[in-house]
């Protein structure tokens, strides 16, 4: 009987553990899968066409679900609820949101659905006809072009939706973000605290990026519009610079070179005129290296602190560097003061007229060249020659030979 | 009668192992939906645009729940997640994020400013006007635009100079949402200036403008 009550007692309670501990199996099996469960259950009607319940792989606790198909998404099958034939897709019960933009992709104000989508035999994701791409192209065959281009933008390579919504959008083009095109592209290119700049290039300022890239393709680095030269890009724009160099004898280096970068940034700078380094603009400066950092990045910086020279520079009479005489002093005229930036008639690109003084007064420059030196003759003091290899004596009595000229 | 108070004490038992369990359970499941929406933060961090346009989605529809922690993704140094985190912000409307998006009109990125205009005009909550009103000002003309939009869709009184104001900024793409946002605020102070709007140099400006005019009703 004690054995019995006993044994029936022992057997009630085993009972009840074994009930509490497949309780608590069963909290344990609760436990191990509720992350799984969770996901599951934010998906359903979340994620169209998102796996049933029993295919999901239990993916890294905190993964999105979608991040979580991506590697499988062939096995992600497209099912649509049941609708039936003649049923509209835009309604006030499905989809009423579609066509309301601005800009409407043309099958979707049309009411075509199903000039993208097919609804019973594709099984690819949101039952797409074909992959993203060739699904664009097969209507869009003028933008095949782009394929041919050297530089395509990446996007482009994969899908059009990364910039283009495919329904609709307030913007045009149907782009994603607006309403300028820089909100678009710093939605990838988040590189604009780079750009918080003092100055800023005019495309730059009104957030105009296709101004000067092309946002498909292009033949020319940086998506840039115009090439191969960079200098052909900024003509583009700034048409008095080839009017300029077109009209002029001699060039600088760099534009002979088709190149603007060396001096001006292009998408703005701390420094006025975009300048890469520093530069001194006026017609006097108390020398300091520093301020002459855009010239000395290519020409040679001990020009101007080394009072004697035999190699630096040609500017010289005898021994005397003649760059130094001019530029390092406390009154220092600047390199503008003589030379031109970017093309002159003159020969070392020695300018024809400077402007001077806050009226900018534009004294005549008349340089002459020899083979062994040269004259410099304005219109402000007596003609001033140079002889490397015979040093001249300074020209004291010489009178000035040009009258002022007036700024226009 | 052993047998009845085993049962009841069985069935007790049962209930309360069950209520432990299922209290257990419950921080698991909340645990694992905050680090969902922990894991779609971190997807607004990624490079693919795609990617990242999906996670705002799947957050949007998260809904209140996600308001916190997409408020403490504002505090993200990378910019593309701070602009993630505003656009669904402002999917959800929820009124806990009007004042750090407030604040996020003061980021040092443009495109994070803009989507917060953009986010404050669709919760529509009155503090945000007077932020939006010295957004007009902003040296970037998405921000600036966005005010005047976000404006129009709150239709406080008190934006309606700063708006009218707006329709002679230097960017047609401004002038013409300015103009758009007095069409929806429907204030007769407006018709006089989007009059003057109708010869502006600008199409899109001059359409806006015409459309507006009709939208308001003449003072009477």
């Amino acid at each position: 009987m004690k054995n019995s009550k006993g044994g029936k007692r022992g057997s009630v309670s085993s009972g009840f553990f074994q009930n509490s501990q497949m309780i608590i199996v069963a909290g344990f099996l609760l436990l191990v899968f509720s992350p799984v469960l969770s996901c599951a259950q934010e998906s359903q009607g979340r994620v169209r066409g998102s796996l049933p319940q029993t295919e999901i792989s239990s993916p890294p606790a905190g993964t999105p679900l979608f991040l979580a198909q991506k590697s499988s998404a062939e096995k992600a099958l497209f099912s649509h609820p049941a609708i039936q034939e003649g049923e509209p897709c835009v309604s006030a019960k499905c989809h009423a949101e579609r066509g309301t933009a601005s800009y409407v992709h043309t099958p979707v104000a049309q009411g075509s659905c199903v000039s993208c989508h097919d609804l019973t035999a594709s099984k690819a994701r949101f039952g797409l006809k074909k992959p993203d791409l060739d699904l664009c192209l097969s209507c869009h065959e003028d933008q095949k072009a782009f394929y041919k281009q050297e530089v395509i933008h990446p996007p482009v390579k994969t899908d059009c939706i990364s910039c283009h919504n495919p329904h609709e959008s307030p913007y045009k083009f149907q782009l994603e973000s607006g309403p300028s095109s820089a909100r678009l592209c710093f939605t990838c290119h988040d590189e604009e605290d780079k750009m918080e700049y003092t100055y800023l290039h005019g495309p730059v300022e009104s957030e105009d990026c296709l101004a000067c890239h092309n946002p498909h393709a292009s033949s020319y680095k940086h998506l840039v519009r115009q090439g191969p030269q960079e200098i052909q890009l900024c003509e583009s724009c700034h048409q008095e610079i080839p009017k300029k160099i077109e009209n002029s004898a001699h060039k600088h280096g760099v534009i002979n070179k088709g190149l603007c970068s060396p001096c001006h940034a292009f998408h703005g700078s701390n420094l006025t005129k975009h300048w890469t380094r520093r530069f001194p603009d006026k017609f006097y400066n108390p020398y300091d290296p520093k301020l002459y950092s855009l010239c000395f990045q290519c020409h040679e910086k001990r020009q101007a602190f080394l009072s004697r020279s035999t190699t630096l520079t040609n500017f010289r009479n005898g021994k005397r560097n003649l760059h130094y005489l001019h530029v390092t002093r406390k009154k220092g005229r600047t390199c503008i003061a003589c030379h031109g930036v970017h093309a002159t008639n003159q020969e070392r690109l020695i300018r024809s007229s400077t402007p001077f003084g806050p009226s900018h007064f534009h004294i005549r420059i008349v340089f002459v060249k020899t083979p062994t030196g040269g004259t410099c003759t304005l219109s402000c003091h007596v003609a001033k020659g140079y002889d490397r290899e015979k040093p001249l004596k300074l020209q004291a009595d010489t009178k000035p030979t040009i009258k002022w000229k007036k700024p226009k | 009668m052993s047998k009845n108070k085993m049962t009841i004490s069985h069935v007790l038992c049962r209930i309360t192992i069950g209520i432990l369990v299922t209290f257990c359970c419950m921080p698991v499941i909340g645990y694992s939906q905050s680090d969902e929406i922990q894991g779609l933060i971190q997807a607004l961090e990624d490079k693919n645009v795609n990617v990242r346009r999906r996670a705002i989605r799947t957050l949007e529809k998260a809904g209140p729940s996600a308001v916190e922690p997409l408020i403490a993704a504002l505090k993200s140094e990378i910019s593309r997640v701070r602009a993630g985190a505003i656009e669904a912000l402002g999917e959800i409307k929820d009124a806990r994020a009007v004042e750090p998006l407030i604040a996020a009109l003061q980021d040092k990125i443009s495109n994070v400013r803009a989507g917060a205009a953009e986010a404050l005009g669709k919760i529509k909550d009155l503090r945000a006007v007077e932020p939006l009103i010295a957004a007009l000002k902003d040296k970037n003309m998405d921000v600036r635009s966005w005010a005047a939009k976000a404006l129009g869709e709150i239709k406080d009184s008190r934006a309606v100079e700063p708006i009218i104001t707006a329709l002679q900024d230097k960017n047609a793409h401004v002038r013409s949402w300015a103009a758009e946002a007095l069409g929806r605020m429907k204030d007769a102070r407006a018709v006089e200036p989007l009059t003057a709007a109708l010869e502006d140099e600008n199409a899109d400006v001059r359409n806006s403008a015409a459309r507006a005019l009709a939208k308001i009703e003449p003072a009477t």
